[in-house]
């Protein structure tokens, strides 16, 4: 069984009046992709935060590599990785500069430093771009420069803290690419983010949060499994008398009907055959069928059953 | 780790607009200003035009044309001279082309159109020559080599006011005005010592949390940067009494060396003082680059750069604010390091100076020490 890379217990964080972590408890093993997954202002920064001691907490403990973290666990701090969600890059250094310079933090030969920055540089794909300041590379290569300098020193934990904020589709699949390659090459990688996609692509465990709790944790399938809903069928459908409606409610494995907006909505849970068995009554009554989808469910269906509210914010 | 922390931090300093407006270019701007107001001061100081006269020489004097001679040539002539015969040379009175004639007849006379130096100055030249006519002829014939010895020392006679030097310094009341702007070049070094802060604080800029997740201890980074800072406002401070000792050519008197390491201090301590603001004023930059702002242009206010009287009033109502006023500080020890013959005020402003950079660098460290931050 691997070991636990980070062990994070029973943790409270206060702001005043608001409680931002409430007893939170994480465990998190080597070789795993471990996803912290919940809405704005869940806590997921906060946990971060708190996990590299540069927050104080009120309450709880936190190990990595089997060691109590402090701000002066410099043995520790060595083989951490961090990518923050804000840019941290020197506005007035290039890429290669601002590599070099995050690298030199943790590595003083200067030859095993260049070689490493030039590996990160090529991981990145900023080998064209490297001599560009920072306010001269567009968003998604701005946030490639804050992950080369959060990886060229190669280590063995990675916290990436919302890397994909506001991110072009492009470069941000060479991100989740380039997370699921140092995973490969052995690293243990800690991800948050808001986007319930990105997480089910890459992270081996999900922890949920919201409200400064951890609301479920497991792998993704673990975490469907949660969900009372299997699969969510769709049909076009212009017209549906009440009859059929109600037929269709009494379908087996059937637990939840709507038609709104000329679409036929029926949740499933469990059942092997839901679609075919929605298709036949609807024949049966020689409707019109326009579009035919059917849909697994989601984290965010995880998260709207445990919490009553979507996982994703509006303006997201 | 502190020399990765020196190299990238000099890089990023140096290329940061903020820092090359305040460190340089304004200090350039403002001197080039002051140096264009003052100008016309130190034309009128220093230089002596020859007063234009006209020589109606009546009769042959050897004696007084080699008189004339000696007082018309060389860099600090005396005299514009005309030779014209009468009418000429009352024409060139009358439209002003010259301020007064010298006739040489059987005895000297001078005429003059209007009261002036320029006349007095005349009327002193020709009265001695009235007085020493005897010793000059006499010289003339027996010892020719001394005459223009005498010939000198009647034109001396022609001042009426002597500049007599009380110490061995410069004491001119316009160089002052330097000496401020090279405190304020000292003072504003602060906005480099507030980087120091923002950099290294991970409730101040991502980049300061991004630093604090690092094996590298914070005493290591903050002190690099320190020093970083440290050195660059010392080159600031060089380059401005370079630029305004040889590109301005303002005087700053004997002991350039020890203007040179006199404002290379005030740089630091200026960084420092930055550094500490830095630490105790909490918020923005934005914020914190105002209050440092204020403290150094209100510090070279209190000194005596935009309004001279300041700082007299200063120094009689408040000594005080202008001993404590690091601003002020500089300015001094310029001052002294000028004006004395020997070191003593000077060092004493230079020891002041050290004490308080030790005690802004010590400030600024015990409010940056927190290790953890109850917010970010």
């Amino acid at each position: 069984m691997a070991e636990n890379i980070v062990k994070i217990k029973s943790l409270v964080k206060r702001y005043g009046e608001l409680i931002a972590l409430d007893h939170l408890d994480l465990e998190i093993k080597q070789g795993e992709v471990f996803g912290l997954l919940g809405p704005n202002g869940s806590g997921k920064t906060t946990t971060i935060n708190c996990l590299l001691s540069l927050l104080a907490y009120d309450k709880g403990s936190i190990q990595i590599f089997g060691k109590e973290m402090s701000p002066t666990a410099y043995d520790i701090k060595k083989d951490i990785g961090v990518i923050m969600q804000n840019v941290a890059v020197f506005d007035e250094l290039n890429v290669f500069e601002n590599i070099d310079y995050f690298c030199g933090l943790y590595i003083t030969d200067k030859a095993e430093r260049k070689k490493c920055v030039e590996e990160a540089i090529q991981f990145v794909g900023l080998e064209d771009f490297r001599k560009y300041r920072p306010k001269k590379l567009s968003g998604g290569l701005l946030r490639r420069l804050n992950i080369a300098c959060g990886i060229a020193h190669k280590p063995k934990l990675i916290i990436l803290d919302e890397p994909t904020v506001a991110v072009d589709p492009q470069s941000r699949n060479k991100i989740l690419e380039g997370i699921e390659e140092l995973n490969r090459n052995g690293a243990t990688i800690i991800y948050t983010s808001h986007y319930m996609e990105e997480v089910e692509q890459i992270c081996t465990r999900i922890a949920i949060m919201d409200k400064g709790r951890k609301i479920a944790e497991g792998t993704k399938e673990e975490l469907k499994a949660m969900t009372k809903n299997t699969e969510t069928i769709k049909v076009g459908l212009h017209e549906l008398p009440d009859e059929v409606m109600k037929e269709i409610s009494a379908l087996p494995h059937v637990y939840s009907t709507d038609h709104t907006d000329s679409t036929l909505t029926v949740a499933c849970s469990g059942g092997r055959h839901n679609l075919i068995r929605v298709l036949e009554v609807l024949q049966k009554h020689e409707l019109h069928i326009g579009k035919v989808t059917t849909e697994q469910p989601t984290l965010n269906d995880v998260f709207l059953e445990i919490t009553g509210k979507a996982l994703r914010d509006k303006e997201d | 780790m502190f020399f990765n922390e020196f190299k990238y931090n000099m890089r990023a300093i140096i290329r940061d607009r903020n820092f090359i407006f305040w460190l340089i270019i304004f200090p350039m701007v403002l001197g080039t200003l002051f140096k264009a107001a003052f100008s016309d001061i130190y034309d009128k100081d220093i230089k002596f035009s020859a007063i234009p006269t006209a020589v109606v020489a009546e009769k042959d004097d050897k004696i007084f044309e080699e008189v004339i001679k000696a007082v018309s040539t060389g860099d600090d002539k005396l005299l514009k001279v005309t030779f014209a015969d009468k009418d000429e040379a009352e024409e060139l009175l009358k439209n002003g082309k010259v301020s007064g004639i010298i006739t040489k007849g059987d005895s000297l006379a001078l005429t003059v159109g209007a009261n002036g130096i320029n006349e007095t100055i005349l009327k002193s030249f020709t009265d001695s020559y009235l007085t020493q006519e005897k010793i000059i002829t006499d010289a003339a014939k027996n010892d020719p080599a001394k005459l223009p010895e005498l010939i000198k020392l009647m034109q001396e006679d022609t001042k009426a006011l002597k500049k007599i030097r009380v110490t061995d310094g410069e004491c001119d009341p316009l160089i002052t005005y330097f000496f401020n702007l090279l405190a304020m070049v000292a003072a504003c070094s602060s906005v480099t010592g507030l980087s120091v802060v923002t950099r290294n604080q991970a409730d101040q800029s991502p980049l300061g949390a991004r630093k604090g997740c690092s094996p590298t201890p914070k005493l290591i980074s903050t002190l690099a940067v320190l020093c970083c800072c440290w050195a660059v406002s010392m080159v600031c401070t060089t380059f401005s009494v370079t630029f305004l000792a040889f590109v301005l050519k303002i005087n700053f008197g004997s002991r350039l060396g020890l203007v040179y390491l006199s404002t290379m201090l005030g740089g630091v301590m200026g960084t420092s003082m930055g550094f500490m603001i830095g630490s105790l004023v909490k918020g923005s930059f934005e914020k914190k680059n105002a209050v440092a702002m204020v403290v150094s242009l209100g510090g070279n206010f209190l000194s005596g750069l935009m309004i001279a009287d300041v700082k007299p009033d200063v120094m009689e109502k408040a000594p005080i604010v202008n001993e404590l006023n690091p601003a002020a500080v500089v300015c001094d020890a310029l001052y002294y390091l000028n004006l004395d013959k020997d070191y003593d005020r000077f060092i004493k402003k230079l020891i002041t100076m050290l004490i308080m950079t030790v005690v802004f660098t010590a400030v600024g460290f015990i409010f940056t020490r927190r290790k953890k931050y109850a917010s970010l």
